[in-house]
């Protein structure tokens, strides 16, 4: 099947009335999984997969991936409205969605995240569809050298978002590594800091860590400080100025296109390079925002910027994990695993057979994508009324309600009680560097990339030797990640001397 | 709230019904738990969820019977599980053989014992294939041995079931050779061969099948199957007809000391529901391949596997 066969094949199926009516549903229920805090992508196409037993293909990939795709979505209106992070990947929506609350611009940080997240995803998706051609040559022209090079300018960021205070950022990023070290090393087989506990054998789990240390942590501030979220100076608005808020939110995101093509850019690459993880990919963007903002003070405050550019990388890292997923059922994220898993159970091969002969499955997946977020987007508009009404709540009535719900997903990920413990410990640690002002966001980069640095080190050097960092295209990236510390090095300087100069 | 007082007896005597009648009818008087060690998705989670609805079928008192998945330690937390389950036929679960395997012999903690197990039956199994990058030009194990240097390998870690057998094949053929560990999952060093990383890989066929036919790599043996193809070579063509054992086993089993007649019923409806329409159309429309045994031959076939394995100690990690 030719690729432009394949794409008119694809979309006329995604809009026949065999699949879009599973689209639909898929959609819908991924949305209202990502509203609830701690249910994640994982958790929505796990749901999905024991009916797919008696699905066609094409209708079976459309509700999977509808379901996952809009989950970033409602995700994106907890963290804005309730300071939690309705799936991981929104953590870094809390950097600035929360403060535009606080200022009573909630609906409008929701209309933009929503918008973002479309247009994010849509730029995804097609990047992969003309990547198609080259697609297998795409995701072996990253081998175990060039992931680490890359891991380690990705981790670079990190001096990005701790401007302000480096050697505090410095030492939250350096726990991230060590906490990425817990497990079994899949080099040498020798556990490293199990305490003998199998529970710890796999490492630490991300998602009851994110968890921990963003939702939980809330949970506790709230807690201690009593009141509701969003405080007492915000009075509660009506049906209609939240409706316009939301329109506002929206024109807002499509003013800052270029932003949005930026940060959907890192979004898709980092998804792109099996290993990085989505998690990270939104802090990245927002570190790119902040650094490319004409008023960078205001991060952190309730920019703008910082929801959209956090939220577009969001979800256009899906349309990139499925590249190395659908190329060669590498996946490119923790969802794509499980996609994987479901595309076998529709006898699916991924790799060469679907590139051959069912390319109008991937074109499925690339339009389930960007119509899945459309009707997200839309869906959405219409949740964020009666959520904001709820986030007037006091927080003795929130916080427990809100607490059964993220330790559950907590729990759900791999059904073990020992996740929830985690989630429970990185709550306290959360709360602990929120209060004494440690980035939290430096600690997780730390954490998922810690493990793809070592790991791609080590076969690295296995593979080519210690001099392996001289081969050109090692070379030329970690030139450009040498370049890029020092500029920032250099604008840290610049920044204390302003500072000592004032 | 007289209306709750006047009910009451209603209530106890139909509560008392239900449960003298569960009790006369007898196992199963309710939902049937299967573990799986692995995450939802992947080979062993779809075998197991496209046979529920013909176990359901085929074990009286239409209970339920539920999939949950367990992963973690490489299929070790969900086996240990099944191990400590009280032995009354309703938890049982599927076991990925040989890797529940090698971390025993290791002598490692994992809190199971492979031949105390009920087993049930076996639903399959993975053959392994000895592949080289598809325009390598090696084309022969023989080509192997004159290569005049160690043949470089790629595989998960050392203890995976790959590393393993590629530990276990080059042994016995004696072909010098060197393992590059840290690769995640078989895909991932599949992605590898084709980029060039190493020179060979051992790889379950399930996984390499759509890449052997568009050519990204070219098998030159197969191990747990007869080959019919003459530039592929099998166990028997090799001279070391042993090599056959190395297989990928889908094996169902129970917690130790399973009473017998739980343990027919449990075997008969797990036979049954692999000849079921429904199953076996799962398998015909999505290419997957079933091997039932029964609950005799899967405790004879483990008992073989552990004496292979044995044999090959020291070749473990």
């Amino acid at each position: 099947m030719g690729i432009l066969e394949g794409l008119v094949s694809g979309f006329l199926q995604a809009i026949s009335l065999a699949v879009f009516p599973y689209l639909l549903i898929g959609a819908t229920f991924g949305l209202v999984i990502g509203v609830i805090p701690g249910l994640s992508g994982h958790f929505a196409m796990a749901m999905v997969i024991p009916f797919l037993y008696s699905m066609e293909p094409g209708a079976g990939v459309a509700f999977l991936l509808g379901a996952h795709s809009t989950v970033a979505q409602g995700g994106g209106l907890t963290a804005i409205l309730f300071s939690t992070p309705g799936t991981g990947q929104n953590a870094a929506t809390l950097l600035d969605g929360v403060p535009m609350r606080r200022n009573g611009e909630g609906a409008m940080a929701a209309g933009a995240a929503l918008t973002a997240c479309f247009l994010g995803a849509t730029f995804g998706a097609v990047v992969l569809a003309l990547l198609l051609p080259i697609l297998q040559k795409v995701v072996l022209f990253f081998g175990p050298s060039e992931i680490f090079v890359l891991a380690f300018l990705a981790l670079t960021f990190v001096a990005v978002l701790g401007k302000e205070d480096i050697v505090r950022s410095l030492i939250a990023a350096l726990l991230g590594l060590l906490l990425a070290m817990v497990g079994l090393d899949n080099v040498t087989n020798q556990e490293r800091f199990t305490f003998g506990l199998l529970e710890l054998r796999d490492g630490l789990e991300l998602v009851p860590v994110i968890l921990g240390l963003f939702a939980v942590a809330e949970m506790f501030e709230l807690w201690v400080s009593g009141g509701s979220l969003t405080g007492e100076s915000v009075k509660p608005m009506n049906t209609r100025d939240t409706q316009r808020q939301v329109f506002r939110g929206m024109l807002e995101a499509f003013k800052h296109w270029w932003l949005i093509l930026r940060c959907s850019s890192i979004g898709t690459a980092m998804g792109l390079i099996p290993g990085l993880g989505s998690a990270p990919a939104a802090f990245i963007a927002y570190g790119h925002a902040k650094q490319t903002s004409k008023s960078k003070a205001t991060f952190g405050k309730g920019n703008i910027e910082g929801v959209i550019g956090s939220e577009a990388a969001n979800d256009a890292v899906e349309g990139g994990a499925l590249a190395s997923t659908v190329a060669f059922g590498v996946p490119g994220s923790s969802s794509m695993a499980i996609l994987l898993g479901a595309l076998f159970v529709l006898g699916q091969e991924t790799g060469p057979n679907m590139l051959t002969y069912h390319v109008d499955v991937v074109f499925i997946m690339i339009f389930t994508i960007i119509i899945g977020n459309l009707i997200g987007m839309l869906g959405g508009m219409f949740l964020v009324n009666p959520l904001s009404r709820a986030t007037g709540l006091r927080g003795s009535v929130l916080v427990p309600v809100l607490i059964v719900i993220i330790f559950t997903g907590a729990y759900a990920v791999h059904s073990a009680w020992f996740d929830i413990f985690v989630a429970l410990v990185f709550g306290v640690i959360g709360y602990l560097m929120k209060v004494l002002d440690y980035s939290r966001a430096a600690l997780l980069i730390g954490f998922v990339l810690g493990f793809a640095v070592e790991k791609n080190l080590y076969l690295a050097t296995q593979l080519d030797g210690p001099d392996f960092i001289l081969r050109p295209i090692p070379l030329t990236l970690a030139l450009i990640t040498l370049a890029f510390l020092a500029y920032n090095i250099w604008g840290i300087v610049q920044h204390r001397r302003e500072a000592g100069r004032q | 709230m007289n209306w709750i007082r006047t009910i009451r007896p209603t209530v106890f005597a139909a509560l008392f019904f239900l449960i003298a009648c569960s009790a006369e009818t007898g196992y199963p008087s309710k939902d049937i738990t299967v573990v799986i060690p692995f995450n939802s998705g992947g080979a062993f989670d779809a075998y197991v969820r496209a046979l529920v609805p013909g176990l359901e079928k085929h074990l009286p008192n239409s209970i339920n019977v539920l999939p949950k998945n367990l992963p973690g330690a490489g299929g070790r937390r969900g086996a240990s599980d099944i191990f400590r389950a009280r032995a009354d036929g309703y938890t049982i679960g599927i076991f990925n053989m040989p890797g529940v395997l090698i971390p025993q012999l290791q002598n490692m903690p994992i809190g199971y014992e492979l031949s105390e197990v009920t087993w049930l039956a076996t639903l399959g199994y993975d053959t392994y294939v000895f592949v080289v990058k598809g325009d390598s030009p090696l084309g022969s194990i023989e080509d192997l041995k004159g290569l005049g240097r160690s043949v470089t390998y790629g595989a998960t870690g050392p203890g995976s079931t790959s590393y393993v057998a590629t530990n276990i094949v080059n042994e016995t053929l004696g072909i010098p050779f060197e393992i590059i560990t840290g690769y995640k999952g078989s895909a991932g060093y599949l992605l590898g061969l084709i980029r060039g990383d190493f020179d060979a890989a051992m790889i379950n066929y399930s996984t390499a099948r759509s890449y052997l036919e568009s050519g990204d790599i070219k098998a030159l043996a197969v191990f747990g199957a007869d080959s019919n193809d003459p530039n592929i070579a099998d166990a028997e063509d090799l001279g070391a007809p042993e090599l056959g054992q190395l297989r990928v086993m889908r094996m169902m089993g129970g917690p130790p000391g399973l009473p017998d007649d739980i343990k027919t019923m449990l075997e008969r409806a797990l036979l049954a529901a692999m000849d079921d329409a429904d199953f076996k159309s799962w398998l015909a429309s999505t290419g997957n391949e079933a091997h039932p045994a029964s609950a005799a031959e899967t405790t004879a076939t483990v008992l073989e596997m552990t004496e292979f394995y044995d044999r090959f100690k020291q070749l473990l990690d």
